[in-house]
C-alpha cells in the first residue's frame, strides 16, 4: 500500500510518522518504525529491510488487530495495529534492550498506546483542518454568489455581470486570469470578457475554449488540466499557458461558451477550484437564459408596438411609415437632448404609438383632401384622448400615456385635448408634437406637396416658444439628416406608394 | 512577534474558519465562543486585534467592544461581523474602535485582507 493510498483514507504522511518515532525514541528509548500491512517499512526508513521475525510479528498484529509482543535475546520486540474507523490503516513496532530491573513489556505497551493517541490526535488535528480549510472554500463560494446575487439584474447588459464574475473568480482562486466567452448567440452579442492577463492572445481564446471543449467526454462538466505543455494542441500554441480549469457554459443546443481560470503559482487547480467554477458558471447561464428571455420578451413587445402603429398609419396611404418616423426622429431628438436611456426608449414607444387613437377617426376624415370643416377637426381632435384610453391598462406603456395624450398641446396653450400651457406639457409629448409636425412638413400629405427642410426649419423656427419647444428644435436641426433619412429607411420599406 | 488576534463567534465553524485563516497567514489565535469568555481572555492576554461576531448570548460583540475600550484605556482595533440585514448606527458606534464591519456570508479571504490592512501590513494576494 503506498502512502497516499494510506493517506487517502487517513490524512498522514511519512514525515508526521518520522517526528511520532524520533519523539518516542527520545523519550522512551523505545525504536519505532511503520509498517505496510505486507511487512514494507513506512515512514523513518522506508524500503529498510525488516527481519523474518518482526515481519511475522507485523502479520499477525494486522490479522488478529492486537497487541503483540515477543522477546529475542535481548530485545523485545512489540506490534501493534493502528486502526482508523476499525479498519488497519498500518501496523508500528517497538523494539526495546531488556535492562535490569526495567519491565520491557509494560514500557512497549505504554508506548503503543502513546503512539495509538498521537495517531489519533494527529489525525483530528488534520482532518479538523482539512474542513475549516474547505469551509473557508465554502464560506468564499457563498460570499461570492450572494453577492452576485445582489447585482444579477435581468436589464443589466450580460457583459457587466461576466465581468464580476471573473474578476470575483480570479480574485477567490488566485488566478493568474479568468476569462468568460460567449459564441455569437441570436440577440446576444460575442462576449469576451477577462480579468487579470491572459499569458496569450485574447484573440486566441475562442479556439483554446473550443478545443477544451472538444476534449469534454459526455457528461463532463470541468476540465482541469494542470500540465498545458503536454496538451499537444496547447503545446503547440507556444503561450506561457501552465494550469487551466474549465467549465462549459451551455447557451443553446449544441452551442456552448466557457468560463476559465489560468495559471496559478503556487498550486495546481483542484476539486475546490473546480466546484467554484462550477457554481459562478450555473449563474451566469442562468442569467444568460434569463437576459435572453427577457430579450425576447422585449422585441415580442416592440413588434406587436409596431404592427399596431403600422395598421393605423395603414389607414391612410398617405401617412404611411408616420408612426416609425416620428418615433425615430423623436427617439434621435431625445438622445441629442441628453434624457436618460429608459426616457429614449419610452419616446420611441410613444412616437409609435401616438397616433393609435385615429383607429376611432373615419377614414373618410382621414384622407379627406383640403380644409376639414369644425365638425371634422373636432372628430380629429379626439384621437390623443382616444389614444390614451386604448393605452389605458398596458402596465408596461402606463409611463407614455402622458406623451401620447398631450402631442398635440402648444406651449402658449392653443393646443388640444387640455390646453397644457408651458412646463405643463410633458417633455416627451413635446418631443412627439415637434417630431409628428416635422414629419407632416417632410412628406407628401393629399393637401399639398412636401416641403424642401429649409421651408421647414423656417416654418417651425417660426413657431418656437408658441408651438415648439426651443431645446426640442435646436436638438432635432443638429441632427444628421441624412443618417436620420437612412433610419427612416430602414424601418420602413413595406410601404406602398399611394395609388 | 506575529500580531495577537483574538477571534470571537458563538458559532464555533466560523470561529475556527476565520482562526485557520488567519492562522496561515502567520497571526498567533485564539478563539472565544462567546462574549465572556472573550472578555475574560482579552483582559488577561491583551490582543493586538479583535474579529468578533456581533449578536452573542450573554455579552454581544458591542458589548464586549465597548467594555474593553472603557477599562483598557485605548480600544482594541476591532473588526464587527454582522449576520445580513442587521443596521448598525449611532453616535456609540463612532466613538467605538471599530475598523470595519463586514456583513456574514462573508468571505475569509477579504476578512484576511481586511485585518492585514488595518493592522498596516503588507497585503499578500
Amino acid at each position: 500500500m503506498a502512502v497516499s493510498e494510506i493517506t487517502a483514507r487517513a490524512p498522514v504522511d511519512g514525515a508526521m510518522l518520522a517526528r511520532v518515532a524520533a519523539e518516542t525514541l527520545q523519550a522512551t528509548g523505545v525504536t519505532v518504525e511503520f509498517f505496510r500491512a505486507d511487512g514494507s517499512a513506512l515512514g523513518a526508513a522506508p524500503g529498510s529491510p525488516c527481519d523474518a521475525a518482526t515481519s511475522r510479528l507485523v502479520t499477525e498484529a494486522e490479522a488478529t488487530g492486537a497487541f503483540r509482543v515477543e522477546r529475542h535475546g535481548r530485545r523485545f520486540v512489540a506490534a501493534w495495529p493502528i486502526g482508523r474507523r476499525g479498519r488497519v490503516v498500518l501496523v508500528a513496532t517497538g523494539t526495546v534492550e531488556a535492562v535490569a530491573g526495567g519491565r520491557p513489556q509494560a514500557l512497549l505497551a505504554a508506548v503503543a498506546r502513546a503512539v495509538c493517541a498521537e495517531f489519533e490526535r494527529q489525525i483530528a488535528r488534520a482532518e479538523s483542518e482539512a474542513s475549516a480549510e474547505a469551509l473557508a472554500q465554502s464560506f468564499e463560494e457563498i460570499s461570492l454568489l450572494h453577492n452576485l446575487g445582489k447585482v444579477l439584474r435581468v436589464t443589466q447588459p450580460v457583459s457587466e455581470l461576466l465581468d464580476r464574475i471573473c474578476i470575483e473568480l480570479r480574485e477567490t482562486i488566485g488566478a493568474e486570469a479568468a476569462a468568460a466567452y460567449l459564441p455569437q448567440v441570436e440577440g446576444l452579442g460575442p462576449e469576451r470578457v477577462i480579468a487579470g492577463r491572459l499569458p496569450f492572445d485574447a484573440d486566441l481564446l475562442p479556439r483554446l475554449v473550443d478545443h477544451v471543449l472538444d476534449s469534454l467526454g459526455p457528461e463532463q462538466t470541468v476540465v482541469i488540466i494542470n500540465h498545458c505543455q503536454e496538451d499537444p494542441f496547447l503545446a503547440g500554441l507556444s503561450i506561457a499557458l501552465e494550469r487551466l480549469v474549465l467549465v462549459p457554459l451551455p447557451l443553446r443546443e449544441g452551442v456552448s461558451g466557457a468560463l476559465v481560470a489560468v495559471n496559478r503559482s503556487p498550486g495546481e487547480f483542484g476539486s475546490p477550484d473546480a466546484k467554484l467554477v462550477r457554481s459562478l458558471t450555473a449563474s451566469a447561464a442562468v442569467f444568460v437564459e434569463n437576459r435572453r428571455l427577457y430579450r425576447d420578451l422585449h422585441q415580442l413587445m416592440l413588434d406587436l408596438v409596431r404592427a399596431l402603429a403600422s395598421s393605423i398609419d395603414a389607414k391612410d396611404p398617405y401617412t404611411c411609415g408616420h408612426s416609425e418616423r416620428v418615433a425615430i426622429t423623436s427617439r434621435e431628438i431625445a438622445r441629442h437632448l441628453g434624457l436618460s436611456e429608459q426616457q429614449i426608449e419610452w419616446v420611441y414607444l410613444a412616437g409609435l404609438v401616438h397616433d393609435i387613437g385615429k383607429i376611432g377617426t373615419p377614414e373618410h376624415i382621414l384622407r379627406k383632401e383640403g380644409r376639414l370643416d369644425p365638425e371634422e377637426r373636432q372628430i380629429v381632435q379626439r384621437h390623443p384622448g382616444v389614444g390614451g384610453h386604448i393605452l389605458e391598462g398596458i402596465r408596461r406603456l402606463e409611463p407614455i400615456r402622458d406623451a401620447v395624450v398631450h402631442h398635440h398641446e402648444r406651449l402658449d396653450g392653443s393646443g388640444y385635448p387640455d390646453g397644457l400651457k408651458g412646463d405643463a406639457v410633458p417633455i416627451l409629448a413635446r418631443i412627439i408634437g415637434l417630431a409628428d409636425a416635422f414629419d407632416a412638413m417632410t412628406s407628401n400629405r393629399p393637401y399639398r406637396p412636401m416641403m424642401p427642410l429649409e421651408h421647414v426649419r423656417l416654418e417651425i423656427e417660426r413657431n418656437v416658444g408658441t408651438q415648439f419647444d426651443v431645446r426640442a428644435v435646436d436638438a432635432l436641426f443638429a441632427l444628421d439628416m441624412s443618417r436620420l433619412m437612412s433610419q427612416f429607411a430602414e424601418r420602413t420599406t413595406a410601404c406602398t406608394a399611394p395609388a | 512577534m506575529a500580531p495577537k488576534i483574538l477571534v470571537v463567534d458563538d458559532e464555533a465553524p466560523i470561529a475556527n474558519v476565520v482562526a485557520m485563516k488567519l492562522r496561515n497567514a502567520g497571526f498567533q489565535v485564539t478563539v472565544a465562543l462567546d462574549g465572556v469568555e472573550a472578555y475574560e481572555s482579552a483582559k488577561a492576554d491583551r490582543p493586538d486585534f479583535l474579529i468578533t461576531d456581533l449578536q452573542m448570548p450573554g455579552m454581544s460583540g458591542l458589548e464586549l467592544v465597548a467594555r474593553l475600550a472603557a477599562e483598557l484605556g485605548d480600544g482594541i482595533p476591532t473588526i464587527l461581523l454582522t449576520a445580513k440585514g442587521f443596521e448598525l448606527t449611532g453616535e456609540s458606534l463612532r466613538e467605538l474602535p471599530i475598523r470595519r464591519i463586514m456583513t456574514k456570508p462573508f468571505s475569509p479571504r477579504e476578512l484576511l485582507a481586511a485585518v492585514q490592512e488595518a493592522l498596516g501590513l503588507s497585503v499578500s494576494s
